[in-house]
Formats: C-alpha cells, structure tokens, sequence
C-alpha cells in the first residue's frame, strides 16, 4: 500500500483499512514513548490520537505529503506526546521544551482542547454525541440505544449535551495558553 | 440560543438548502456573536468527531494486537512442527507402549466421562430453528453471519429414501470459550498417541429432522456451511466431532475467503459541476396593473438574474402587498430562492418592520425583448453544456463499468466462486439490516430457539445487544466454506503445540471459607487461544506463565472462578507445583446460557 493509497483511504473514511498501511509505525511510537516516560497504553492511546490528527490533515485541502507518511505520522506522535506532557505538568521546562516541539504543534493543541472539552463531559453525553454527530443515528434509536424515554428526551438531552461541550470549550479556551490562536 | 445552536449544527452538517444557507450566512456575515458561536460550535463538532474516529482506530488497533499475537502463536507452530514430526517418529519407533501418554504441557481427557460433557446440562449454547421443503431446498442466514446452503433433496431419510416436504434444521454456532466451556465439547485432539489442545475459527452444529426423526446427508447434494468469523489463518484444519470414535476426525481443509472492504471494487463517478452553466431564468413581461420594484442585486448572489438589464420584481400575490411600503425607509432587503424555479422571496425589513413578497423577475417593453434575445441564447449555451455533460457522463460511467468488469475479472483467480460468494454476502447482509430494525418480538420470531430440544428457553436478549451481534457479524471478515457428509459438530481449528511457558499444576479448589469444593470439570481459559482447557478435577490443570490465566468450574448451579488478577497476585513460576486455588462464586444459581454469559463478559 502506497503512502497515497492511505492517505485516500483515510480521505475515504475508511479507517480499518487505513490503518493496515500505518499500523508498523506503531512499534516505533511505542519505543519512543517508553524512552520518553510514557507505559504501552499511553503509546496506544498516543498512537491514537496521532492518528485522528492525521485524519484531520488529509482532509485539508491543502495538504501535501513532502517526506514519507510514516515520518510524517511519527512527527505528529511526538507532538501529541509533547502535549500529552505539558497537559500533566511533566513537560520540560526552559528552552529545551521548546525546542522540541515541532512546526505544526499549533494542530495538535487545538485538537487536544476540543478533546478535552469533550471528555470532560459524562459517558452518556459523550455517547449520545457520538451517536447522533458520528454515527448519524436518528432521536429514536439514540433513545432506545441510551435508555430514554423518548427521541424528544433524547433530541432535548442533546442540546444540553452539546451547550455543555460548548462552555467546557470556551473557559478551557479562556485559560489556554494558545487562546490567540483558536 | 437553540435556535442558533440547531441552525448552526444543519449549516455544519450541510443539511440546510441553498436558500436557507445563503440566508445563514448573510445573518453570518454581519452578526459576531453568531460568528463567535460558529466557531466554537465548529470546534467541538470536530471533537466529536474525532472522538468517534478514535473510537473506530481503538477497535481496529486492539483487533490488529490480538492478530498479531495468534499469529506469533502461528509461527511457533509453524517452527514446533518439524520438531514435532521427528519427535513422534522417534516415539513411534522407540517407544512399545502405544497407550495415550499425556504430554507435559497439554490439557486431558478422561475417557471415564461422557465423551461430550457439559459442566451443568441444563446450560447450553442455544439452537436456532429453521424449516423449509426438503426437495426445493434453502439458504439460511445465520444472525451470526453464516450462510448455510441446502441443495434441493440434500435430505435423506433413516433408509436411505429422499427426504420430501417440511423439514427442520437446528443450528447453533460455538464462538468463543464460554461456548466451549458449557457445550462441554471437548477441546482435545489426539493424534498419534498425543493429545493436542484445538484452537477453533469457527465451529457449528447442525441437525436435521422430519417429524422429531434424524434425517442425514445425501452424498450426491451436500449441504454447504459458510462460516462468518475473523481468523483468517490458513494452518486451520476442518474436523467432525465422532462421538462414537470418541475423537475428532480430520476432513481437510476448508476455503477461507476474506473480504476486503469495500467487498466489491466501486467505482464512483464524479462529474465536474464547474463545466455546467448556471442554468437562465425566463424573465416575464411587467403587467401595467402590477405592483413592480427595482432592488440591486449583490455580484456573485443571483448570477441567473445579472445577466439583464433594468429588472424589475413583481409581486406575485398583492394581497398583502401595501402601497405605503413603497415609501417606507428599509434598511435591509434580502432575495431568496424559493422552491419554485424563477419565483423568490423579497423580504425588506426596519426596526419597525419586515414585510415578504413572493416576487418575479420582469422588465418593461424594449428591456423585455433585450432580455429575450439574452435568455434565448443563454438558454441555448445550456442545452448544449447539458448535453455535453450527459455525453461525458455516459463515456465516463461506460469506462468505469468497463474498468468494473475489468476489475472483477482480475480480483480473483476464482471468479465464479467469488460471484457466487458476492450475491449471498450481499443478500445476508440486506436480511442482517433488516433483522437490527426489526422490533423486539419480531426479532425473536425471525431468529426462533428451537423447539426440539427446547434448549435454554430463558434465552433472551435485548434489541441493543442483538443490534452489537449483528453489527459484529456485518464486520467479519472472513468466510470459511465447506461441505460437509454427516450431521453433527463441525469445527475449523488447529491443534495447539503447547508452548514453551505451559507449566502443570496440581490444583486444590476451596470456597471463600477455605472449605474444599470436589470440582469435576476445571476449565482453563487463556485469551490469545480461542479455546479452552479442560481438565478433570482431580488431574493437574496446565498454565501459561506470562499469559493471562482464568478458571472456571460449575457444579450444582454455582459457578466458581479465579480471575486474571487472583492469577497475578498468586505469583505463579517455574517452581510453582501445587496450590490452593481459593475459588470466587457468582452470588447466585446459574440457570441459563444469558445468565453465564453477561457474568463471562464483565469478567
């Protein structure tokens, strides 16, 4: 599989498929995150993260692969790595931090706040989100699927869902040091 | 607020029309809250979008993980095997005694019990019933994803005649290690005085009957089984349960197909919208007696309009057109298109006031005929470009229909086989859909328990964790297909060389007050083998050191256990001989196959 046949692939959405093309670089975002105090499961949920960053730069218009798409991967890992760091207060301090991070970290913190906004919401409503916007699943299955009484408890549920998301995002925003750039 | 929030969620989701988005982002343009509101809005959109990427990346990863640890598992069997060959060479040569020896290292049997055992009878992998006319034969689609393909007069009766008129099949399929645990199936193979634990990619049981009697295979129309699963591993040998041989007995190899994704190759035809002119309106003749206004209209907005010359709009419907809101001081005017084609919206609007007309484009005398002659021609300019793009469209749908067939043929040597499998993946999953929006009762109408052997009747599911097997079996990837000659336990597996880590430990099982519990049956489960160990109660019981380790035993109604986590805090190694396994116990009696399986699941 060529790096374009990927990239197509991730454009497509057809995610499964994609990653049989970039799944070997997982072993080298795992060792450099062990060499750099992370365990196996922050490699996988890094290897991760690094991916939906990756999914949302195919899909930019202007984007154009200039090295090969496993280095470009690995320099998205090591910025989500960074950040990952820096969000646990274990982030190098000084110079040297600032060095390390890469050109186009700014993508990588934006992704991370609109992440965190979401997670901090509960399970369900992370769910019922996910259902309704990613799934495209209609009020009446969200409700059967969430337990509710009915599409218009689901359909109202949602709205709290996503307002709330939404104020989660503006005071994470409010206290981001990048909030000049969102 | 909501009004902003669900416009802003159609606009992003593109779900609004043309108009009702022009409308939106003019509102847009001028209001910095609603601006503000947008991007924020846009911002966790994306987030959740991206958590349902991560989600779908999380699953494909953990998948790709187990993969490649059955596959690690794969080439050790692969390097074990010449080792194997010379050792039962070595064996059968040196060694007089020709009785079973039991490996170190491989689970047991003991030839005492029944040769299948369940742990608790009354628990089973339940059967699905169908039923169909012996000589026009059927397709059954399995809600596991199976295809199980009779042939017409596929049935013979118990004297050997052709079977005619209804008939009933029972079908059950065993997926995972609870299934093997509580079928009681044994998971041992032996073979050349060895006994080998299988590791099974897909195993099914299917009976046949006509009023309660057995009925059997005829050899000239053999029943085909198309197994759905994921294990795609091709060292995997086809075996029939002989329960009468008290083995499994070897049937060769099965026909695994993989199913790529998209499963067909499509081609989708994209078709340049920039070559198509925006397509004329036909301006109208102003009517002396109607209610007419000039308005500007914005570059870029209406292109089908710029074209003429002194335009005016004409109320269509003056009912509530008042003359005074000719005078009247407007400070904005928007046009809108309607779902009328050459009919639009005029709404003016003031602090005070906003009034709407449904208006058409007109002009006066000589302005008409200029704007005639104007139409004609554009008119004509996009006929042409219509046609033009038909044309191009038809050339680009003939080559990609050509490159369709092109493709098919050189997708696979097996041509045929792959159409065949084609149409029925295709038909199974039309029916899969069809079963997940059933509702409930219908649903268990279409995927009847059987009523033979009245199996587990407290076997229930709910329309969510129906709709999550379903959905598992539309991702399945691989087909494993065969014909089989009998009825009875088909199973595509391979024997397991035990690995290097394997270690026996003599087991005593206690209760939580240390009192001794005589087990019969001890199963051991290790998640990177789809199998189970399954050993006599008394006999030592063979862990992997490294690996996770569960066990589970039912006697009387209670299940007994000792997880993952009790395995790590007992700190078994390589001297470990004996230990007292202090058994967990569900708080309450098992009755049923649900039961067992929602306690299995949280574990």
């Amino acid at each position: 599989m060529t790096d374009n046949d990927i990239i197509e692939q991730l454009r497509q959405r057809t995610y499964s498929s994609a990653l049989k093309g970039l799944y070997h670089v997982f072993p080298m975002a795992k060792k450099y995150i062990r060499a750099n105090s992370g365990s196996g499961d922050d490699a996988q949920d890094i290897f991760q993260d690094a991916l939906v960053v990756l999914c949302n730069k195919v899909q930019s218009a202007d984007f154009k692969l200039t090295v090969p798409l496993k280095h470009y991967l690995m320099a998205i890992v090591r910025n989500c790595w960074l950040q990952e760091l820096r969000n646990r207060n274990k982030f190098p301090s000084g110079d040297t931090g600032k060095e390390m991070l890469e050109e186009e970290s700014t993508a990588e913190a934006s992704y991370y706040l609109a992440k965190k906004a979401f997670d901090q919401l509960g399970e369900k409503c992370r769910q019922l989100l996910i259902l309704f916007y990613f799934k495209k699943e209609d009020y009446k299955k969200i409700a059967h699927t969430l337990a509710f009484s009915d599409d218009k408890v689901a359909k109202n549920q949602k709205y709290r869902c996503l307002q709330k998301a939404k104020e989660n995002y503006i005071s994470l925003l409010k206290n981001s040091p990048h909030a000049k750039q969102q | 607020m909501q009004n902003n929030s669900e416009q802003i969620s159609r606009y992003l989701l593109d779900e609004m029309d043309a108009a009702e988005r022009t409308s939106f982002e003019m509102q847009w343009k001028t209001d910095p809250e609603l601006q503000e509101e947008l991007r924020i809005q846009q911002a966790v959109m994306k987030a959740i979008e991206n958590s349902g990427i991560k989600e779908t990346f999380s699953k494909a990863i953990n998948k790709k993980i187990i993969q490649q640890r059955l596959f690690k598992w794969g080439g050790l069997i692969v390097a074990g095997a010449a080792v194997l060959i010379l050792f039962t060479y070595l064996q059968k040569n040196m060694s007089n005694n020709g009785s079973s020896e039991i490996m170190a290292g491989k689970p047991v049997s003991d030839t005492s019990l029944p040769f299948v055992n369940p742990p608790q009878p009354s628990i089973n992998v339940p059967f699905s019933e169908y039923r169909f006319e012996a000589e026009k034969g059927e397709t059954l689609y399995h809600p596991t994803g199976s295809i199980i393909h009779f042939p017409p007069s596929s049935l013979l009766d118990g004297e050997g005649n052709l079977v005619k008129g209804p008939v009933v099949i029972l079908y059950r399929e065993f997926a995972d290690p609870l299934d093997f645990f509580v079928s009681g199936i044994p998971m041992n193979y032996d073979s050349a005085g060895k006994t080998y634990q299988l590791e099974s990619s897909g195993m099914c049981e299917i009976l046949a009957f006509q009023q309660n009697k057995p009925l059997y295979v005829n050899p000239d129309a053999k029943p085909e089984i198309n197994l759905s699963g994921n294990n795609p591993d091709p060292l995997h040998n086809l075996y029939y349960l002989d329960t009468a041989q008290r083995n499994w007995t070897y049937n060769g190899k099965d026909i695994i197909t993989q199913l790529t994704e998209p499963f067909r190759p499509a081609i989708t035809i994209t078709i340049d919208q920039a070559d198509l002119p925006v397509k004329p309106i036909k301006p109208g003749k102003a009517a002396d007696d109607r209610q007419a206004f000039s308005i500007e209209v914005a570059p870029g907005s209406f292109e089908e309009l710029l074209a003429y010359d002194k335009l005016k709009f004409e109320v269509i419907d003056e009912s509530n057109y008042r003359r005074s809101d000719a005078d009247e001081a407007w400070e904005n005017v928007q046009l809108e298109h309607t779902a009328t084609e050459g009919i639009y919206q005029v709404t003016f609007s003031n602090l005070k006031r906003k009034v709407s007309y449904k208006v058409r484009p007109v002009l006066d005398g000589e302005d008409y005929d200029a704007a005639l002659q104007i139409f004609n021609k554009k008119q004509e300019a996009y006929e042409q470009a219509l046609k033009k793009r038909q044309e191009k469209y038809k050339l680009a749908s003939d080559s990609a229909a050509k490159l369709t067939r092109q493709l098919m043929q050189q997708d696979s040597v097996n041509q045929t086989w792959n159409e065949k499998l084609n149409g029925l993946i295709t038909t199974r999953n039309e029916k899969l859909r069809a079963l997940k929006n059933m509702n409930i009762s219908d649903l268990e109408k279409a995927i009847a328990i059987d009523s033979i052997t009245k199996q587990d009747k407290q076997f229930k599911l709910s329309k969510d964790e129906w709709a999550i097997q379903i959905d598992e079996a539309l991702y399945n990837r691989v087909i494993r297909s065969f014909s089989i000659n009998r009825f009875g336990v088909w199973n595509c597996d391979k024997p397991l060389i035990s690995p290097n880590n394997s270690i026996p430990i003599t087991g005593k099982y206690v209760d939580s007050s240390g009192k001794d519990i005589s087990l019969r049956m001890v199963a051991v489960v290790c998640p990177i083998f789809n199998s189970v160990g399954q050993f006599p109660g008394q006999w030592p019981i063979q862990i992997l050191l490294g690996e996770k380790n569960m066990l589970w035993s039912i006697r009387d109604e209670s299940f007994y256990y000792f997880t993952y986590n009790d395995f790590d805090r007992a700190g078994f190694n390589w001297n470990s001989k004996s230990y007292v396994f202090n058994m967990r116990k569900a708080d309450e009696p098992i009755i049923s196959y649900e039961q067992i399986k929602r306690l299995v699941d949280k574990m």
